[in-house]
């Protein structure tokens, strides 16, 4: 195939992308004429180059396609449904045909009389309407070269949506009013043209390799030059630069999701037509960005969840006015960036889950014992349309119920290091969550070893840590038949140990101190045992050659910081290997999390003395055990050396010869809370100042009971400067 | 193979050393040489599996010619030479890297009938030197993802 021709290609599909964003909008305001400009806009191009490379059935096609749309743009004419559909299916020839183009190079043979019959019957004069009346409204919207961004309020008021004219301000955007310049700046700007550039995707991903290496060279240099003064500051300036260098490449690979969420509006209509119910899908937060390579992987399970809301989720039109609602029902696409994620969310106003019939489902599927099913509570039950093989369509219809469960959703979204939550109540509706991480190329790990070998093991997975001396081992490990198991806060926990599972070692009791990573992957929640710990790092994750891919237990390789190799870690494949199966119960910590967002967060609650007090656990990296004498003074600043670099230290003035040091993140750097013990994690609801209703600060209502939030940016900077971050 | 080479008037051989024999690898295949990278082992992979090696911004799998044959590890570390294969880069764990020899075909001779099925599969000939025989290898038959279908089919 010749440039040009590819060239042609991507033109037009993002052409007939725009075209299809239109129509779906024109639907909502038919007399819009920016839009029907838009859309002539891309007809006639595809047109103009088809006959220049002598593509003549897409000529032909465009061609009829262009004279309904000039009569439409030139108000002779009014949208109505037929023609918006006859347009649609237009879309899908012309689409169909450039698929061929790119598999054959050819147009392929089909029949488009009928098509160009069907166009030709909708410019008849019974839907024209008397050009006079549109040409008191046409000059205006002409002589706008800019569309101004339309946003408006989510009001249940029909009759706004239908004007055209701009409306108040508000964070939620309706889709059919979206604005096309976010999504993709229309052909006439010719600026963005000019200073925009193809780049192939092959040639960004070698750019990210190659900016991982540097990555790690710096790291390594950074490790070893401490002595000579001018090392020091040219390093600092390497490590300046990479770091920048690293996010512009980052930036570089990213897209908004917009590129996937412009396909839904179609979808939407055409489902709700299919299925005969009304629905509205309003999408926010369309500019939030994400990795390439992760937008395609997101594609599939959110186009999956989307049907699943619209099928499963809004009820028929009677069955909405019967409950005492609006009888159109509302998707809502929203995608916002939380820390290093970005939370796509779902949701429906629909009926939310029924319970009942998910446990009759998953009885008759046997996926779970009748008692098992007596024991769980509602939100429990929930999590069971993770299991594979559930589906709860009462009917196998064209949209759901094709095999296709959430449990791929799940898988999907895992195996980019994401997570999915889902949250309904009843009658009010349905949300899916799903939690992407910014990037794949590096992602956070925690380090760990295992028998002198170093692991990384994604903390994506991670939940929490627990350490065992190796007395407390020997004693706190308990044992059912070969199988172990630790009581974490009442309930049991399967353990894998890790170099038992790797070959490391041979069969029998476990003896030695034990670091117990609590990871919950797919839903399945264990505890990997490992004899060591080193710091958390940003790995940059190259992959295994096939062979090594097939030991199923790693999912890729990395370099550390110190040079050292280490194997990345696969908590899903480990607990497939390791029979770890579902754990309901434990799951839905992860949705009352969620859902304790809105006002309660989750705490480390801790003693000193005889005082609580408790820090943000999303704060928390880890947790040490720290003789006393190891405590050192700088500047009148609490200070601990922990391999080369300082943590200043919040002193509870703990007593003993040891403490215990929670090293949590403030910013950027990291600040050590010395403490006699670590108690419990708990929620934490905000309390407010009696009479003044301000939210009061540093203090939180922990296990009822006031408890102070240490003030973690309260903690002295360091009289040296800045710490070393690594990353 | 081997036809191939009989076609050309002389060869170069990168020799390398793996326990008391001298085995040859042609140059035009060698992407590169290693001088004793460190290499990280890989639990539970397959045993002629040297482990992993850092190269060029890549995790390298290599394959260690002394599992290949049996022998016992090396004490100190070894020489990687990088080829590559169907699956993209590999490398191979030799004692050492030797000097470059130029060979002719004249003194090519096929693998002799008594050696082990094992070593016949990996061995492609051998070439008659002056100061001793150089057993002639083809990195097509050291590739990682043909050696792990061979283990299987022993298994």
């Amino acid at each position: 195939m010749d440039d040009l021709t590819r060239e042609f290609l991507i033109e037009s599909q993002e052409g007939l992308d725009r075209m299809e964003r239109c129509l779906t909008e024109l639907e909502e305001r038919p007399e819009d004429r920016e839009l029907l400009a838009d859309i002539f806009r891309s007809v006639h191009t595809i047109k103009g180059t088809t006959g220049f490379l002598g593509f003549s059935r897409l000529e032909k096609l465009a061609h009829a396609g262009e004279n309904l749309l000039g009569l439409l743009r030139d108000g002779k004419l009014l949208a109505n449904a037929a023609i918006i559909s006859a347009l649609l299916s237009l879309l899908d020839q012309l689409r169909k045909i450039l698929v061929n183009i790119e598999a054959s190079g050819g147009e392929g043979e089909g029949e488009d009389a009928a098509m160009i019959a069907r166009l030709l019957e909708l410019q008849e004069p019974q839907t024209r309407v008397g050009a006079e009346a549109k040409a008191e409204q046409g000059p205006i919207e002409k002589s706008k070269k800019k569309r101004k961004p339309r946003t408006k309020k989510q009001t249940e008021e029909k009759g706004l949506t239908k004007t055209a004219a701009p409306e108040p301000e508000g964070r939620a955007m309706e889709v059919y009013q979206a604005d096309p310049q976010v999504v993709q700046p229309p052909r006439a700007m010719v600026n963005t043209a000019e200073s925009t550039l193809r780049v192939d995707v092959d040639l960004l991903n070698r750019m990210m390799n190659l900016v991982g290496e540097l990555v790690l060279t710096r790291n390594q240099i950074l490790q070893r030059v401490s002595a000579d003064s001018d090392m020091t500051l040219l390093s600092r300036r390497l490590d300046m630069v990479t770091a920048d260098l690293r996010e512009a490449v980052m930036k570089a690979r990213m897209q908004p999701v917009s590129h996937v969420f412009s396909k839904f509006p179609r979808m939407v209509r055409d489902l709700a037509q299919q299925l005969n119910k009304r629905v509205r899908l309003v999408m926010e937060g369309q500019e939030t960005e994400l990795d390439k390579s992760l937008l395609e992987a997101i594609k599939d399970p959110l186009t999956h969840s989307v049907r699943n809301a619209i099928d499963h989720g809004v009820e028929a039109p009677h069955v909405r006015e019967a409950a005492g609602k609006d009888a159109e029902g509302t998707v809502k696409l929203r995608a916002y960036q939380e820390g290093s994620y970005v939370i796509i969310e779902v949701s429906d106003d629909g009926g939310g889950m029924k319970v009942e019939r998910i446990r009759d489902k998953a009885l008759e599927r046997k996926l779970i014992t009748r008692e098992r099913a007596a024991q769980l509570s509602d939100r429990e039950l929930m999590q069971l349309i993770f299991l594979p093989g559930f589906s709860t369509a009462e009917a196998i219809t064209n949209v759901s119920g094709r095999g296709v469960g959430m449990d791929v959703v799940r898988t999907n979204v895992e195996k980019i290091g994401g997570k999915v939550e889902i949250d309904s109540r009843p009658c009010k509706g349905t949300t899916l969550r799903l939690r992407i991480p910014l990037t794949l190329a590096i992602v956070p790990a925690l380090i760990v070893s295992s028998r002198g070998q170093s692991f990384a093991l994604p903390q994506g997975a991670l939940s929490e840590l627990v350490h065992l001396s190796a007395e407390q081992a020997k004693m706190q490990l308990e044992w059912i038949e070969g199988a172990a198991l630790y009581r974490l806060r009442g309930k049991l926990l399967p353990l894998v140990f890790l170099d038992l599972l790797l070959g490391q070692r041979e069969e029998g009791r476990y003896d030695g101190e034990a670091y117990i990573a609590v990871l919950n992957a797919e839903g399945r929640r264990y505890g990997l045992v490992v004899d060591g710990l080193a710091d958390p790092e940003e790995i940059v994750v190259k992959p295994l050659s096939s062979v090594l891919k097939q030991i199923g237990l790693f999912s890729g390789a990395t370099v550390l910081g110190n040079g050292e190799m280490a194997l990345i870690l696969d908590p899903g494949a480990i607990a497939t290997r390791a029979n770890i199966s579902v754990a309901l119960e434990e799951d839905t910590h992860d949705v009352m999390e969620a859902e304790a967002r809105s006002g309660a967060a989750e705490y480390l609650l801790m003693q000193s003395g005889n005082e609580h007090t408790a820090v943000p656990l999303d704060t928390v990296l880890r947790i040490e055990r720290i003789p006393r004498n190891k405590l050192e003074w700088l500047g009148g600043v609490p200070v601990l050396r922990f391999e080369g670099a300082l943590l200043p230290l919040h002193n509870l003035g703990a007593e003993g010869d040891e403490m215990t040091v929670v090293v949590c993140r403030d910013g950027l750097r990291h600040v050590g809370v010395a403490v006699s013990q670590v108690l419990d994690v708990a929620e934490g609801r905000p309390l407010e100042e009696a009479g003044t209703h301000t939210a009061a600060q540093n203090v939180t209502l922990l296990n009822e009971k006031v408890t102070s939030i240490v003030p973690l940016e309260a903690v002295p900077a360091l009289p040296i400067g800045a710490m070393e971050t690594m990353q | 193979m081997s036809s191939m080479m009989l076609s050309e008037d002389v060869l170069e051989m990168c020799s390398v050393r793996v326990g008391e024999t001298l085995f040859g690898i042609p140059v035009t295949r060698i992407l590169e040489i290693l001088g004793k990278p460190a290499t990280h082992p890989v639990p539970l992979s397959p045993d002629f599996i040297g482990g992993l090696a850092h190269y060029r911004g890549e995790v390298l799998t290599t394959v260690s010619l002394r599992r290949l044959l049996h022998m016992s590890r090396h004490e100190t570390s070894e020489d990687v030479l990088v080829f590559e294969g169907d699956d993209g880069y590999f490398g191979l764990l030799v004692d050492e890297v030797c000097e470059v020899l130029t060979v002719s075909p004249a003194e090519f001779e096929s693998n002799p009938s008594t050696l082990d099925d094992r070593r016949k599969s990996l061995f492609a000939g051998t070439y008659k030197l002056q100061s001793g025989l150089l057993v002639m290898l083809d990195p097509d038959r050291l590739d990682p993802v043909r050696l792990a279908g061979l283990e299987l089919r022993v298994a």
